[in-house]
């Protein structure tokens, strides 16, 4: 279709020396990057201010605010974590099993000896994954796709455990996008910001509409 | 008081409604302005701001109506209006009915200056509060989008009616919802227009207020209408009339 | 497309009876209002927010062909293969040609204005490819073979008595009871299945970001990734409009965007997709598809720039006490509302939806709650005008308009006219009152009418002043 590429390129050139409201012609690359970085410029003004002065306090504080509606465990380290997702699934009368994320720092774990049953289907069940970030604003929770990070199981389990290394909250998003920034863009980046929720029934609020009905954020260290 | 006039000559744009409906109001508005110390005059061959043309999109009719009110009323030092909705017209709108003749956007601009909606005239220009004026009543209050929101109109009118003694101001949940007024709007949809006064009525008459009061005949028209229509006792009056002491007098669609 | 099958009054009118719809409206634009008040209260920098939003979509506007182009490369570059569409036709060919090719028998779809707006459900169905709405609100409007009703709330017009109907008839796995849990639990296990076995995943977007070449879903349920991950065809259609400099404006307009259609701070579920899965992906899509659709954008970039600015929260919707009373279908276009009687006239012609333009009272609530500042009151103003102009008002309109401008520009005949207006009115006043009087059925058929005094204050006013100075 390069009839239209160039149809509407060219509709856009046209437009752009007509000088109406919202168009300003013949602008460098160099001029136009320059006022988008400018637009970026003092981002305390335009975005809200986090909860407390620290930033692991601030997640965990949106993470379990009634918007977000995660629940959040504080781990001194990774090896007590089968031990902490058992209690969980316990807890909330889940049976032991769980799939694992295949990344190493899981797989390392002794999960038997928690009790847990590691499997290798997902559907509807529990699934726990390691987390690259988390974002203190906002309470997210950020994955990439990768060999180790299949996308689709973070949305079929029923029950989504998030591993958070305290050392990896960020405060605001503009963080995470200087975290990323000049790196190559994976595949999908899933900032997760609480379990799978529906407003679509007269505005009431159901968690688990498709994927998971509960998210558990475990972070790990820092403590 | 931000005015560097003494006793400022003020033109009285009564507006096209208030002329023929209520001439009260414009009576109150004599009265309240003089009592700020105003010099009133009333242009004789007044007539309509050209809302009506510009909201139906008749543009060449609304500059032709702005271009004979700037002549009448430009030499004025100010130019005050008893509607929030007029005033917005003359203020806010005139510039773009005459934005493609360049003298006229001129004074467009210069008039649009001036002019003000009488109620943010007196608490903001004048610094007028009524002495000695006694309603008792319990009122609520509408606020009217075109001041509300195209001139920020909102505390003037309370503040001075809080001056006027033994009034109780009752708050209208939606205060700034729109009664389905509109100008055209009301009688080109009806019966859209007829739903959204409805649920209007419906919120005054929960307040509990014997009385209603607003900036904007218009808007006050077509919510007394659907009141007693409806069989609600509730007395529908512009503010003007209550902080001018002529309170006790017949409300809209009352035997005068 | 709705439009020209009955006429804006009808469909109104139609709705105004309905007592059901009204109900419905009201529990989720009333509730969607309330916590999007809420939202804002809680964060005080959003006016400062909303300038700078507006300003990134100004930008943007203002070079779109600079980012455009730039997106275009970074997404090739990701393995993406980059559409372009002039028009809605060409949109959902390009769609229907990559399924075929894809030999898709079945494509599930998440939520996607823009796909309504190219009628890709109707070009699915023509080309013989199964549907599925994943989007829990657009599952509702296909089993009810509807069309949304709201941009963010497609299933708005439905109470959960009229949902709990229709999944009892169409779904294999019956809900257990009328409650909503309950509701929301048949819906996902009759999708779940259909998610796993799609050949194709049709997502829209929210943003396109033109340094990386990715594209932006916004979802809270989760459909989106649902629908882009496991089939083997991912394709997006999306707006040139939606373009952003880079994550962090995107960020900065997604503050604003989830607060202003659902009052939380932030979607569920916010991903960014860069291309195909790469060799080492676990797993995603073997082709990834973008579609750039113009469909009057361009057009609108001359005609209509602050337009181009919508974010398609829907708070104008929310808060516009016309949509209010009548919903969104009464409007009869892809989309409803303050935005949608300005979008209207550009995509299917002011002749046909000059209704729209004056279907709204001007009060500007659209505007004061628009997160992106799109004077939509002006704007609606402006089709009237258009309208004026190319002669497409009612004679009777203009004859009245016309008319009485004539007569308000004439003083002396003016006051004369005043005067015999309220002899005449007078005559029909009971009272204080008139309750009914020829040529203004349109105000006393619902209200009574204030009958005037005898002079008018003009007549008044000046009669008391010649005789207090003799």
């Amino acid at each position: 279709m390069t009839d239209a590429r160039d149809s509407i390129l060219q509709s856009l050139r046209e437009s752009s020396n007509t000088g109406g409201a919202g168009t300003i012609g013949g602008v460098g690359s160099d001029e136009i990057a320059a006022e988008a970085q400018a637009l970026l410029d003092d981002p305390i003004a335009v975005r809200p201010t986090l909860p407390s002065a620290d930033i692991v306090d601030s997640f965990i504080t949106r993470a379990r605010g009634a918007k977000v509606g995660a629940t959040v465990d504080r781990i001194a380290s990774m090896e007590t974590l089968p031990a902490t997702v058992a209690a969980y699934l316990a807890e909330a009368g889940e049976r032991a099993q769980l799939c694992r994320q295949p990344t190493p720092s899981l797989e390392a774990l002794d999960w038997a000896a928690a009790g847990i049953d590691v499997r290798g289907d997902i559907d509807d069940g529990a699934f726990v994954a390691v987390a690259l970030w988390g974002i203190s604003e906002t309470g997210s929770v950020v994955v990439h796709s990768a060999a180790d990070q299949p996308i689709l199981s973070s949305f079929l389990c029923g029950v989504q455990f998030i591993v958070l290394k305290a050392e990896r909250i960020l405060a605001h998003l503009e963080d995470y996008a200087a975290a990323v920034q000049g790196d190559l863009a994976p595949r999908n980046a899933c900032l997760i910001t609480g379990a799978s929720g529906t407003t679509d029934i007269e505005g009431s609020l159901v968690k688990g509409a498709h994927g998971p009905r509960e998210l558990h954020i475990i972070i790990v260290g820092g403590v | 008081m931000t005015s560097a006039i003494e006793c400022p000559r003020v033109g009285l744009f009564a507006t096209c409604i208030v002329d023929v409906i209520r001439p009260r109001i414009g009576f109150a508005a004599v009265k309240l302005l003089e009592e700020a110390g105003c010099v009133v005059e009333v242009p004789e061959r007044q007539t309509c701001c050209g809302q009506p043309a510009f909201n139906s999109g008749a543009t060449k009719q609304t500059a032709a109506l702005a271009r004979q009110f700037i002549d009448q009323f430009e030499a004025f030092d100010y130019i005050v209006v008893p509607s929030g909705s007029c005033a917005a017209m003359i203020k806010a709108h005139y510039c773009e009915a005459l934005a493609d003749d360049h003298e006229w956007l001129e004074r467009a601009t210069t008039i649009a200056a001036k002019t003000w909606e009488l109620m943010s005239f007196l608490d903001e220009v004048r610094g007028y509060r009524p002495v000695g004026i006694e309603l008792e009543a319990t009122a609520t209050y509408h606020d009217s989008c075109s001041g509300l929101r195209e001139l920020g109109i909102l505390e003037q009118p309370r503040r001075l009616l809080k001056a006027v003694d033994k009034l109780k101001l009752q708050p209208l949940p939606g205060n700034d919802v729109c009664c389905g007024f509109g100008g055209t709007f009301c009688v080109k949809y009806s019966a859209i227009s007829n739903a959204i006064v409805g649920e209007k009525a419906e919120a005054i008459d929960g307040t509990g207020a014997g009385l209603l009061l607003g900036g904007d005949l218009g808007c006050l028209m077509n919510m007394a209408g659907k009141l007693s229509r409806s069989g609600s006792k509730v007395r529908v009056m512009h503010a003007a009339e209550v902080i001018a002491g002529m309170g006790d007098g017949p409300a809209i669609g009352e035997e005068e | 497309m709705q439009v020209g099958m009955t006429s804006f009054k009808a469909r109104a009118k139609s709705a105004l009876a309905d007592a059901t719809l009204k109900t419905a409206i009201d529990r989720t634009a009333g509730n969607a209002e309330t916590k999007r008040a809420t939202a804002v209260g809680e964060f005080p920098q959003f006016d400062a927010a909303r300038r700078r939003g507006r300003k990134i979509k100004d930008h943007v506007i203002a070079n779109l062909e600079h980012y455009l182009t730039q997106f275009e490369r970074n997404a090739i570059a990701s393995g993406a293969k980059v559409h372009w569409a002039r028009t809605s036709q060409e949109a959902s060919r390009i769609v229907i040609d990559i399924c075929k090719a894809a030999n898709a028998k079945s494509v599930t779809r998440s939520k996607s204005m823009l796909g309504e707006e190219i009628g890709l459900p109707h070009a699915l169905e023509a080309a013989g490819i199964e549907r599925v709405e994943t989007d829990l609100a657009e599952h509702i409007v296909q089993l009810a073979d509807e069309t949304p009703s709201h941009i963010v709330w497609p299933a708005m017009h439905k109470t959960r008595e009229q949902v709990a109907e229709l999944f009892k008839s169409q779904h294999q796995e019956l809900p257990a009871s009328d409650a909503i849990p309950d509701l929301v639990e048949s819906a996902r296990k009759d999708l779940r299945r259909k998610f796993l076995n799609a050949d194709v995943g049709i997502s829209g977007a929210n943003f396109l970001i033109a340094d990386t070449g990715a594209i932006c879903t916004v979802t809270n349920e989760g459909n989106a990734e649902l629908t882009t991950t496991p089939p083997k065809v991912h394709i997006v259609t999306a707006g040139i409009e939606k373009l952003v400099p880079s994550l962090g404006h995107a960020f900065m307009l997604l503050r604003l965007l989830v607060r202003s259609a659902t009052g939380g701070d932030f979607t569920q579920y916010t991903t960014f997709h860069c291309g195909p899965k790469r060799p080492e992906d676990a797993d995603g899509p073997e082709e990834f598809h973008i579609v750039l659709v113009d469909n009057g954008r361009t057009k609108m970039r001359r005609e209509l720039p602050e337009m181009l600015r919508c974010i398609r929260c829907g708070a104008c919707m929310n808060h516009c006490v016309v949509y209010r009373q009548i919903g969104g279908h009464a409007y009869g276009a892809t989309y409803p509302g303050p935005m949608g009687s300005v979008l209207t006239p550009v995509l299917d012609g002011l002749k046909q939806s000059r209704e729209l333009p004056h279907a709204c009272t001007l009060n500007g609530k659209c505007a004061e709650v628009c997160p992106v500042e799109i004077p939509l009151p002006s704007l609606l103003r402006g089709w009237r005008e258009r309208s004026w102009k190319e002669g497409l008002e009612p004679v009777t309109v203009r004859a009245g308009i016309g008319g009485w401008a004539f007569v308000a520009r004439r003083p002396g005949l003016y006051h004369m006219a005043t005067a015999i207006a309220v002899r005449l009115m007078r005559l029909f006043k009971r009272g204080g009152r008139i309750a009914w009087m020829p040529f203004a059925g349109g105000w006393t058929e619902y209200r009574d009418l204030p009958a005037p005094p005898k002079k008018t204050f003009i007549n008044a006013y000046h009669a008391s002043r010649r005789g207090a100075k003799p």
